[in-house]
């Protein structure tokens, strides 16, 4: 007796059918969830603790576009005290650590991590400006691995002197203290002694290149002058000047108007964080840093303290309060 | 022999033929399926993008409009008649001081409203003649009586006719998108004021649309040119998209749209 030829053994057929059907299934599974990771976020800041404003902004502006913190992303933050040396050092740390990207909040930081790493994304905050100091070729075309928020501090060096005169009447004399390494200051110069002379205030400039300079130059300002603090925190000179010059003072961020400081104009740091974090999110989502421009701060806030005003004799004028954002009392 | 052997080949020939038909039926009645479902998805993703679509210029004509209304609410009449006095009351205040008034008023009005609309990053005043009297800025200095002339430019021109003047889309530091908006009273010959207005806001609102999990929104201005897109080198690229066919339909319908409110 014959049987017809067994072509398929009918349990061998059950193993292919078997899987074929999940072939066919795990494709359709990948296809619909896109892969999910968890981005390691590496955070580069010179500052004493680990809850700079910045950082906090940027934690919330993520979690804002959809990357929670434990779920979707995790941070390496690394707060250096503004130990010298310390911040190159851990910016390999974190390029060894294999961090997806590194957020920076300054100048030195930003720099520090563009030395560390041309490949890994870097995008940057609290920087003044990002081309003259090196970071990117251009505003609209970074290049590179870098991309970012300017705060625009070169930009607004000379609107901080006119905050000045309009606060302060009869204001003669201004002196703008800053680190002689600090670039971004530097090259405000120009539109500085330029906004000077349009303002009618004499301006006295001071490089400075160690703290017994800084001394000497904090001696010389005299009563019923006032002083353009500095956009980079080298040398804690903005710091400085609050404790020792008991003249107004205008500062970058309203973070110093906080500690007592009579008035700054400039961007919110914690808004700078929020806006990087619309960035990063695009590049997490596989955009190259190199093709996403760099945006200028949003919010520029004009911050006064009017305690500090009694104290120094001064009254508010209207112009100030209509537009200030940020009135500390 | 041959009995079993034929009936098991019969038996094969029936459920090949068997299996032929029902197959066949099912495979057809699934492509008919197949074919009317895809119609279907697709005229109900094109609704959905439209809804979006209609939704986000929704989102960016409210943007403008507020901004236009906030800078249109700095507006004051120029105080030629004499009579015309700040009080209401019977003694006119002369017409000099009536402006001297007006301006110091207009600077602190502009002055708020950089503080209560971050998107405006100046505004500029002009006299009848085109001539800048008051700049109050986020970034540069401001400054009065500044005397710039610009009686030829278009924002100057079409407001004084308008009343209402919307630019095309700028770009400052090549990466900032920006529009101008102008706004004057109802007057044969007005002032001017101008605001620069930043339309990153708008550009997050257009960037954040997805549809399915690769459509995407972009804007393109009345002459066609793209001004907004969530790759933003395509927009300064200034991409020219007039003759795109969705393009020319969008616009066809609003020119007749425009007709169809015309009296």
């Amino acid at each position: 007796m014959h049987s017809a030829p067994r072509l398929f053994s009918l349990s061998s057929f059950k193993l292919r059918a078997a899987a074929l059907a999940f072939l066919v299934f795990a494709a359709s599974v990948a296809d619909a969830q896109p892969a999910h990771r968890l981005y390691k976020i590496g955070v580069l800041n010179e500052a004493w603790a680990a809850n700079h404003p910045a950082v906090d902004g940027l934690k919330e502006g993520l979690r804002e576009q959809g990357f929670v913190e434990g779920r979707d992303v995790t941070y390496e933050v690394r707060f250096t005290k503004g130990a010298p040396g310390a911040t190159a050092a851990a910016a390999e740390e974190l390029v060894k650590a294999g961090v997806d990207l590194i957020f920076t909040s300054n100048e030195p930081a930003t720099l520090a991590a563009k030395k560390a790493t041309q490949s890994i994304p870097v995008v940057f905050t609290l920087v003044g400006d990002p081309v003259l100091t090196g970071m990117v070729a251009s505003l609209a075309r970074p290049g590179g691995n870098l991309t970012g928020i300017s705060s625009r501090a070169t930009e607004l060096a000379p609107k901080r002197l006119e905050v000045l005169k309009t606060l302060v009447t009869g204001l003669k004399r201004v002196w703008f203290v800053y680190h002689s390494s600090d670039i971004t200051d530097t090259a405000a110069l120009p539109s500085v002694r330029d906004a000077a002379s349009r303002l009618q205030l004499e301006l006295m400039v001071r490089p400075v290149n160690d703290a017994a300079d800084l001394e000497l130059a904090l001696k010389e300002i005299k009563p019923g002058d006032a002083v353009l603090a500095p956009a980079v925190d080298t040398l804690d000179i903005p710091a400085a000047i609050l404790e020792a010059a008991k003249v107004p003072s205008v500062f970058p961020a309203a973070l110093w108007v906080g500690h007592g400081a009579l008035v700054s104009y400039g961007p919110d740091f914690r808004a700078q964080g929020v806006q990087a974090a619309r960035l990063i999110a695009k590049i997490l989502r596989g955009a190259r840093p190199q093709d996403l421009p760099v945006e200028g701060a949003e919010r520029i806030d004009l911050a006064v303290n009017v305690n500090t005003a009694r104290q120094q004799g001064l009254t508010v004028p209207p112009k100030i309060l209509f537009r200030a954002n940020v009135v500390q009392r | 022999m041959n009995a079993p052997a034929l009936r098991g080949r019969l038996f094969w020939k029936y459920l090949a033929v068997f299996l032929c038909l029902v197959g066949g039926v099912l495979i057809v009645s699934s492509l008919v399926e197949l074919y009317f479902s895809y119609d279907e998805t697709k005229r109900a993703i094109v609704a959905l993008e439209r809804e979006k679509a209609v939704g986000a210029a929704h989102r960016i004509e409210q943007f403008v409009l507020s901004v236009e209304r906030e800078v249109r609410g700095t507006l004051y009449p120029a105080p030629e008649d004499s009579s015309l006095s700040l009080s209401g009351g019977r003694s006119p205040v002369s017409g000099q001081s009536m402006r001297a008034a007006i301006a110091q008023q207009r600077e602190f009005d502009f002055l708020r409203l950089l503080r209560d609309a971050p998107a405006i990053t100046d505004i500029r005043h002009f006299d009848i003649t085109g001539k800048e009297r008051l700049l109050v800025s986020r970034v540069e200095l401001d400054a009065v009586d500044g005397g710039a002339d610009v009686a030829a430019s278009p924002e100057f021109r079409v407001t004084q006719v308008k009343k209402r003047y919307f630019s095309p889309v700028y770009f400052r530091d090549d990466s900032a998108p920006y529009m101008k908006i102008g706004v004057a009273l109802d007057e044969p010959t007005p002032e001017v004021t101008v605001a620069a207005v930043d339309l990153k806001a708008i550009w997050d609102v257009v960037s954040r649309i997805r549809v399915g999990t690769a459509g995407y929104a972009y804007v393109v201005d009345a002459e066609g040119r793209l001004i907004a897109h969530p790759d933003i080198s395509m927009v300064l690229q200034k991409r020219d998209l007039s003759l795109a066919p969705q393009v020319k339909g969008a616009q066809a319908q609003v020119a007749s749209a425009r007709e169809e409110d015309l009296p």
